[in-house]
């Protein structure tokens, strides 16, 4: 794949892991009011916003440093 | 060389010119009237007043109720209540089921007119020789056909190019569109004289706009993605198969990380509309607001640099828009054989 469509598919990261973190926080806060209880779906929420954030981060990273590596070996190879 | 030193004496003039005219935009602005007459003098230009909702034109009753609606919060609150906070029990919207023709729809349909407009002129008399307007209208299409083929390949390319072409041209003259002088300086005026609705104002700067656009890419990208992969573009988010799979071999922790993967890749597509939505009607309502602010401050050849960077803006972010729903395509049609 070319360079710029790489760094464009991480250009929603940001977005990304701020909605995820924020979602599960406000997804427990709203179970703890329903189940009336303090913190504990508050936290659940949080590792799990947590969680999804850096899967998702993960998923996203991944391409773009198989195909950095992917460049440098065939780089190599030209020159060898 | 009697052309050269005219041309120099030409290019000397207008830098004066421009000098001048960036010396009297200093002085005579909100920066310089402060520094040198007090900051209680007015500046040459009144304070601008953003409003973020768009402004209803069509029916005129609306538009004269707005105007009016307007007119008395800044009576009630004569320091810019809207910048304060202090009107939001007053300030009225359009209701949800309230229909009214607003100054960015007007905007918008100025835009499809014009880019349709263009592209049947275009390409009306086609001759294997072409003319001017043929000439640009081929360059444009040829320069995205290989911007998207170059990206998603030859065969869906061809299949995608109509929507993505789309998106491109039409963000893009939105954003350019808006930046003619008329765009600010026609308007209705309320009862001091001054403009209290523009009939036009940039698409881009009204959150539906970006919204509508962000649900069309959505919708086509999970299209392809079905049409091309069939079920097993389903089974991305419903994880079926290896659900089964794991439960058959009794590993029920795999079976939850299966689904909550699912789960996932589901919460990603659906985040993508928000960042879509928002980073169109960000980049746009900002720079009208800095074109606003830079004519307040420092009028006249200020504000040239501010338009220079708004044309800018408005190419990245066509570019941004359209190369995203291009990449979200490739991504919908090849990430499953990826994974295997």
């Amino acid at each position: 794949m070319v360079w710029w469509v790489l760094a464009l598919r991480l250009s929603g990261l940001g977005f990304y892991i701020g909605i995820c973190v924020v979602g599960g926080i406000a997804l427990g806060v709203w179970l703890d009011r329903i189940f009336d209880t303090r913190i504990i779906f508050f936290l659940v929420g949080l590792a799990l916003g947590c969680v999804s954030a850096f899967y998702g981060t993960y998923r996203m990273v991944v391409p773009l440093v198989g195909d950095l590596e992917h460049r440098d070996e065939t780089r190599k190879g030209r020159r060898g | 060389m009697p052309s050269g030193t005219g041309a120099g004496q030409l290019l000397l003039l207008g830098g004066i010119a421009l000098l001048v005219l960036f010396l009297a935009g200093l002085v005579t602005g909100a920066i310089g009237t402060a520094i040198l007459r007090g900051e209680d003098a007015d500046p040459l230009l009144s304070k601008p007043k953003v409003h973020l909702p768009p402004q209803p034109i069509f029916p005129p009753s609306k538009r004269t109720e707005h105007i009016l609606n307007l007119a008395s919060l800044t009576a009630a609150h004569p320091e810019g209540a809207e910048a304060q906070g202090k009107g939001h029990e007053e300030f009225k919207p359009l209701g949800m089921f309230e229909f009214a023709i607003t100054n960015t729809m007007l905007s918008a349909w100025l835009t499809t007119l014009l880019l349709i407009g263009l592209f049947v002129l275009g390409v009306r008399k086609a001759k294997m020789v072409p003319g001017r307007l043929q000439n640009l209208v081929e360059i444009a299409v040829e320069g995205l056909m290989g911007f998207v083929e170059g990206v998603i390949g030859r065969d869906v390319g061809r299949r995608v190019f109509p929507v993505i072409a789309t998106i491109f041209l039409f963000v893009a003259f939105n954003a350019w569109i808006a930046l003619f002088p008329f765009y600010p300086s026609l308007g209705f005026k309320d009862a001091d004289g001054a403009i209290a609705a523009q009939l036009f104002r940039s698409a881009g700067t009204d959150l539906n706009m970006p919204l509508a656009l962000a649900l069309v890419s959505f919708v086509f990208v999970e299209f392809w993605g079905v049409r091309i992969l069939g079920l097993r573009y389903v089974g991305k988010f419903i994880p079926i198969g290896p659900f089964i799979h794991s439960i058959r071999r009794r590993q029920f922790f795999q079976a939850f990380i299966a689904i909550f993967v699912g789960l996932l890749e589901g919460i990603s597509e659906l985040v993508r509309l928000v960042s879509f939505t928002f980073r169109l009607f960000g980049n746009m309502t900002a720079g009208e607001v800095l074109v606003l602010m830079a004519a307040f401050l420092v009028p006249f050849v200020a504000t040239v640099f501010v338009y220079g960077l708004e044309l800018l803006v408005g190419l990245v972010q066509a570019l941004i828009f359209a190369g995203l729903t291009l990449v979200f395509a490739t991504v919908a049609i090849t990430a499953h054989e990826e994974e295997h």
